[in-house]
């Protein structure tokens, strides 16, 4: 709430021109704040995964929220420049409330509105210039309940003037009698620095953007895509660490290492990140009195968060728009008419018809494959009759043939059947004996050494454990566009990853000087991935 | 074309829910089966009454990657046994349409015994964009396993050369061709009467 | 004497039991470059057993004391798993036959044999094809045609196995054995094995490094597996050049990509003339034949106009699982153009992998189709010949022996069945053109014909003496304690005089089927549908088998002797007295169709008539 501190005496003659600004400034704030507040609490509950006031999610905005968010600091960026000059003009008036006696108080309110909203858009800026899990996320913790505080203030100041002189405030502020030449002037300055800056976003979304330098190396050095990282090249690469702030309510840091290298028409990706436990336990099957079941806690609802793999994701897009170059779209039905996502954190989809180049590495599903899941972000697809899971604009590159499947005939929560048993037993005493998160044992069968489940073949015991990733085999087609290799040791893993520059798919982007990275760590989590706001941009030196 | 979009997203969500009540899940035993449970061995469309045969990626009669040669058993027309499919001893063999309909017969999968191919009007009932190349021109969640390739039809004509050609439908293009019986292609039986 | 045998039983005693420790398997061999005087002989670890000290023994003759041992093989792991060694041969004479064991220090294999490339233009029988991956009983049925073609070598196009695992692998290798024929020699079982020229495939992409570890091909020389082992060119003798290339260098390989583009670029012109015929060979295709593969694959296009340019003259590709054979042809933007001189483009690979449509059509195509097949490939100075052979006809095939191939480079083994392709026939012959690219070879092929034969006569003719002559003919091993035989006849006038037989089959149209087998005899005495005894139906050649399992078309391909059967028919050398079909030992008889129904039984005759066009 930018607000001066005078009274707005109720006249019928046209207020002279400071109160004019300070009625328009008002008019402008109110809607910022009510925009902010509930963006900002989108992106809370998104991210937190948790609803502060049961039902209050339904009435928030959805789609781009971090995109309306920044276009919001943006006004309110206008809004305090203004003000600022709107003070320096006024500096002789005398502040004083109305709210007969909390005056005091209400005056000490409008202090510290003033003051959170500074502190507020400071904050917000240092999230933007240094990611959301700057200062181990303290800078986004403070925010958060700065911003909590504000609207409790705000109540209050409403409140208090309301309380006192309800007519004369109201009428003030809703009916003035405003000078027309300082009401345009306030407009046009406040509007025009608003969309100066929104327009001018590419810029200073370039300047403010991490860099990551990436080097040349000559075709005659070796790199093998292998996760060893052995190579003197990587030895010598720039590296950049990303933090990452994971989703829920503990929200750890996990910060990702970042090296890139290019070598002819080919460029090499490596991804670093700490992880004390490899899941290489992919949602396994386990034979119980009663029929083989699903280990699982939250397949259901496409939010597995145990029994699930590592992965890792990383995006490239031409613009450096942040939370995924505009990709992420809260809520619970961003997408109109389109279902509802089962946890209401929502989609993933440009808007527009941008395309965003995912590439998703997957510790247990790719495993063997030499390859990730080449995907995209495209504009949200139609919904497929029948389809159990909507996944608006994220889908994996066209396939041609290959790749995995699961051991199940039919997911569920009770007893399921499973697609396919081992040619031979004694493939799965390697699970039985497997401890958790043992780094050498990945859980998954190839589907030539399986059969056709028939269950005068299933004569396993109950309690025996079974993998539900069937390995086909590669992916062919633009699927399996990327090569790469990841492994695990000493409590990190470490992906590499290699395409060409250039790409002859209308699902990939050329990895050109200026693109823009993302990571994103799935921590064992089916949906549920760390992020950060600003990208990294590659920069060929 | 922003604009567009969420009319896009409209229309193809309409024709989704529409898509989402024509289609009925069976069992292979030819009970019903509610829209998001599984595994099913038919699909009933109730605009047309047919009943379609669902196929796998399991090795069995209904794998969907088997193929098969145009032969009608009755005439002797067209090209017997040049496909391979998979039998139930999961045995690669060679075999032709008229192989397939007779296991499915014999079977009486989803309880029916009247399976056949399907004419190319039928099959083209089928076809439905779903706005990504990457998938066939059909239903996926009903009908899972089905390849961006072409299926072969009922219908027959004769050519030049005095030999016979069954037409093909394509859910890869949603065009139709007509090839040699002697061709091997993907099928996908289903019952009911010819319309 | 007695002396010198008991030295031999115990020479061969020491020999057995030392191949029963060996704790080696999977020997195959393996031409890279300069066949005539090299050969890589690989071999792999047998199971978990302890292994050490490998090496190779050989030598030109059979005297097995007069082998000598190689240096020590060089060990490369596939998948973490797969342990193989490799000795690479050299200084060897060329078309010569080299005798060798794979050994360990416990002991060595069973005695193989192999032949060395001939440095003079003569002759060659080889054969080229690939995709074996899924359909394993299909690539058995593949490799034991190989056996009995007795090639001088093999071209593998690609996709070996499926999901390239080395438990694939290692199945696909034991496989392998059977394309070695048994051949005895000076009282000694041994078996000859045909060297393989490897390529990689789709299926192998995530790890292309097999071509070194799995088959030992170090392309460079350098010691080590790289990609660079994946492409590479060798001459057989001065007759041909063969170029393997890999498609499968995806975006993340688009340096190894380009180095193989310029390496070609570069070696075409520089050695593509040391041999009168260049031939290449390569997984994916150009333009595929079938839509469910891309239409076009830029990684094979781009190599299309270097070898129009450097006179290119046989392309062998994979990975469609369709048969096809393209006219002569000349790149044109993205696309072919059918010219008189080009390169003939063949494939696309189904050594045992699912069968697709063949939907794709071209000006360009001389035929395509959907069957499993290989290509048996014969080469001379002036001609190409290609037979393209149903692996299904295997069964059927006659084992050329050792005697055959070494008398004729150019000998075929009989009784296969081979794609009667429209226009070329059985046979798809291509000549070298004055520039030496490839031209039709119509001067001297000879059209291929078939004529399909309806049955003239049938009866059904039962132990007890009764005849029945209604609208099914039956044959049963059991019919209420009687034996029921069919016997069949066609009269053979609209066939064209001076016809030669390629291959013949009978159709019948089953109407009640059996799970039995059923034979197919010539009769050897004349008969009628109202005068035909059971004695006069026993002691015919045998010709074919079926098993009618189920109702409708039921085929039996002729065997060889049933072709000879057939052709003396025509000549006239045998009376025409038809055939009779009788159980197998099976008492669950089969019914079929006889003419009085209006669905005789079928003789289909492929047959060719030389012409002069």
């Amino acid at each position: 709430m930018l607000t001066h501190c005078g009274p707005f005496p109720f006249t019928a003659m046209p207020l002279h021109k400071p109160l004019t600004r300070i009625v328009i400034l008002h008019w402008l704030a109110l809607p910022l704040l009510l925009a902010s507040l509930a963006s900002g609490l989108r992106i809370h509950i998104s991210s937190r995964l948790d609803d502060l006031l049961p039902g209050i999610a339904h009435w928030l905005p959805q789609g781009d929220v971090y995109g309306l968010h920044l276009l919001l600091a943006c006004g309110w960026l206008a809004l305090a420049c203004a003000y600022g000059t709107h003070l320096w003009l006024n500096r002789a008036a005398r502040p004083y409330s109305t709210a007969g006696r909390m005056a005091p108080y209400n005056r000490g309110l409008i202090h510290a509105l003033r003051w959170l909203l500074l502190a507020l858009l400071l904050l917000g800026l240092a999230i933007y210039l240094a990611g959301s899990a700057a200062a181990g996320g303290w800078l986004l913790w403070a925010h958060r309940w700065l911003a909590f505080t504000l609207l409790a203030c705000f109540i209050l100041h409403m409140v208090m003037q309301a309380g006192w002189t309800p007519w004369t405030q109201l009428r003030a502020i809703v009916l003035p009698r405003l000078t027309w030449q300082a009401c345009v002037v306030t407009l046009l300055v406040v509007l025009g620095i608003s969309a100066t800056t929104w327009l001018l976003r590419p810029t200073w979304q370039q300047a403010t953007t991490a860099v990551l330098p990436v080097g040349s190396i000559a075709l005659s050095e070796t790199i093998t895509v292998d996760g060893a990282s052995t190579e003197a090249a990587w030895q010598h690469a720039a590296a950049r660490t990303v933090d990452t702030l994971g989703v829920g309510r503990e929200q750890a840091a996990i910060p990702v290492t970042v090296q890139a290298l290019r070598q002819g028409e080919v460029m090499y990706f490596r991804f670093s990140w700490p992880d004390p436990t490899p899941s290489l336990q992919h949602l396994p099957l386990i034979k119980t009195p009663t029929g083989w079941q699903i280990k699982q806690r939250g397949l259901n609802q496409h939010d597995e968060t145990l029994y699930y793999e590592d992965k890792l994701a990383i995006m490239f897009a031409n613009d450096a728009a942040a939370a995924g170059s505009g990709s992420m779209q809260l809520g619970r039905q961003p997408v109109h008419r389109a279902p509802p996502h089962a946890t209401g954190r929502g989609y993933h989809a440009t808007q527009g018809g941008g395309l965003i180049d995912v590439w998703h590495w997957k510790a247990v599903r790719t495993h063997g494959f030499n390859q990730l899941d080449d995907s995209h972000f495209g504009s949200p697809y139609p919904v497929i009759p029948g389809d159990t899971r909507y996944t608006a604009g994220y889908k994996s590159d066209p396939l041609q043939a290959g790749g995995y499947t699961e051991n199940w005939a039919w997911p569920g929560e009770g007893n399921i059947r499973p697609k396919r048993l081992p040619r031979d037993p004694a493939l799965l005493a390697r699970f039985q004996q497997a401890k958790a998160n043992d780094p050498s044992v990945y859980w998954g069968m190839s589907w030539y050494e399986s059969t056709p489940y028939d269950s005068k073949d299933d004569h396993y015991p109950v309690g025996t454990v079974m993998p539900s990733v069937l390995w086909k085999t590669v992916f062919e087609g633009d699927r399996g566009d990327v090569q790469a290799a990841a492994q695990w040791q000493q409590g990190r893993w470490t992906l590499e990853a290699a395409r060409g520059i250039q790409s002859a798919s209308p699902f990939d982007l050329d990895l050109v000087d200026g693109l823009y990275l993302w990571v994103a760590v799935f921590d064992h989590a089916q949906i549920r991935h760390s992020y950060h706001l600003r990208p990294l941009r590659l920069r060929f030196d | 074309m922003q604009r567009l979009l969420p009319l896009l997203a409209w229309l193809a969500c309409t024709a989704a829910a529409a898509d989402e009540s024509r289609y009925q899940k069976l069992t292979a035993q030819g009970a019903a089966q509610p829209p998001h449970l599984g595994p099913w061995a038919c699909i009933v469309d109730k605009q047309t009454g047919l009943v379609w045969e669902n196929k796998t990626d399991n090795e069995g009669t209904h794998l969907d990657t088997a193929t098969y040669s145009w032969f009608d058993a009755a005439s002797g027309t067209g090209k017997a046994k040049s496909g391979s499919c998979i039998n139930t001893r999961l045995q690669v063999i060679p075999c032709d349409s008229s192989d397939l309909i007779a296991q499915a017969r014999r079977e009486r999968w989803c309880q029916r015994s009247d399976w056949r191919l399907p004419s190319a009007a039928e099959l083209q009932g089928l076809l439905l964009d779903t706005g990504f190349i990457g998938n066939p021109r059909i239903a996926t969640g009903f009908f899972p396993h089905t390849g961006r390739f072409p299926y072969w039809s009922a219908d027959l004509r004769q050519n030049a050369r005095n030999g016979y050609e069954a037409r093909l439908v394509h859910f890869g293009s949603g065009q139709s061709l007509w090839l040699s019986t002697s061709a091997a292609a993907r099928i996908r039986l289903v019952a009911g009467p010819s319309r | 004497m007695k002396v010198y045998r008991r030295i031999g039983l115990l020479c061969l005693g020491l020999a057995l039991a030392s191949q029963a420790e060996a704790a080696v398997k999977n020997v195959r061999v393996v031409w890279e470059a300069n066949p005539s005087s090299e050969a890589i002989i690989g071999f792999s670890r047998s199971g978990s057993a302890a292994s050490s000290g490998q090496y190779v023994k050989y030598g030109s003759s059979t005297t097995e004391s007069s082998w000598q041992n190689s240096g020590a093989a060089i060990k490369r792991t596939f998948k973490s798993s797969l342990d193989n060694y490799f000795v690479r041969l050299t200084g060897l004479t060329a078309n010569t036959e080299y005798y060798f064991r794979a050994c360990d220090s416990t002991g060595c294999t069973e005695p193989y044999f192999f032949r060395t490339a001939p440095s003079a233009p003569q002759g060659l029988t080889f054969i080229a094809g690939g995709d074996s991956r899924t359909n394993r009983s299909q690539r058995q049925q593949g490799n034991r045609l190989v056996q009995k073609v007795r090639p001088h070598f093999v071209m593998f196009s690609g996709d070996y196995t499926d999901n390239h695992s080395a438990s694939e692998m290692d199945t696909w290798l034991s496989d392998w054995l059977l394309t070695y024929t048994p051949t005895t020699i000076n009282g000694v079982a041994y078996k000859q094995a045909y060297p393989l020229i490897p390529t990689v495939g789709n299926h192998e992409a995530s790890d292309m490094n097999f071509m070194c570890s799995v088959f030992g091909v170090d392309a460079d020389r350098n010691g080590s597996c790289s990609l660079r082992d994946s492409y590479y060119a060798l001459n057989v003798g001065s007759l041909l050049r063969i170029y393997t290339l890999n498609t499968e260098f995806g975006s993340s390989q688009a340096n190894d990509r380009t180095a193989q583009r310029n390496w070609l670029n570069g070696d075409l012109p520089a050695n593509g003339t040391s041999a009168q015929w260049r031939l290449a060979q390569y997984h994916k295709p150009m333009f595929p034949r079938s839509s469910s593969k891309p239409a076009v694959h830029q990684i094979a296009l781009d190599w299309a106009q270097v070898f129009y340019d450097y006179r290119m003259n046989l392309v062998n590709e994979s990975d469609t699982h369709i048969a096809k054979y393209t006219k002569p042809v000349r790149p044109n933007g993205s696309d072919y153009q059918e010219v008189s001189a080009g390169t003939v483009y063949i494939g696309e690979g189904a050594w045992g992998a699912p069968v697709r449509t063949a939907d794709r059509s071209s000006p360009w195509i001389v035929d395509q189709g959907s069957f499993a097949h290989l290509n048996v490939i014969q080469a001379t100075a002036s001609n190409i010949d290609i037979r393209t052979v149903y692996l299904s006809s295997e069964p059927s095939t006659n084992t050329l022996s050792k005697a055959g191939r070494d008398a004729d480079p150019l000998a075929l083994p009989t009784g296969w069945s081979l794609w009667d392709s429209a226009a070329v026939g059985n046979v798809f012959s291509l000549k070298r053109a004055a520039n030496n690219l490839t031209e039709l070879n119509e001067s001297t092929s000879v059209p291929g014909q078939s004529i399909s034969l309806s049955a003239t006569r049938d009866v059904t003719v039962s132990s007890s003496g009764t005849l029945q002559n209604g609208n099914t003919v039956l044959a049963d091993g059991d019919d209420a304690g009687k034996q029921l035989r069919a016997l069949l006849g066609w009269g053979l006038a609209s066939v064209p005089a001076g016809a030669t037989v390629q291959s013949a089959s009978i159709k019948l149209n089953v109407v009640d089927p059996s799970s039995g087998s059923y034979n197919l005899h010539a009769m050897n005495s004349s008969w009628s549908e109202t005068a035909a005894t059971y004695a006069q139906t026993s002691g015919g050649t045998l010709i074919g088998s079926v098993v009618p399992s189920s109702n409708g078309s039921a085929s039996i391909t002729l065997n060889a002797a049933g072709v000879a059967m057939l052709q003396a028919w025509l000549n006239g050398s045998m009376v025409n007295h038809g055939v009779v079909l009788s159980s197998g030992g099976s008492s669950n008889g089969v019914d079929f169709s006889s003419r009085e129904s209006g669905n005789a039984a079928q003789l289909l005759l492929n047959f060719t008539v030389p012409t002069t066009r």
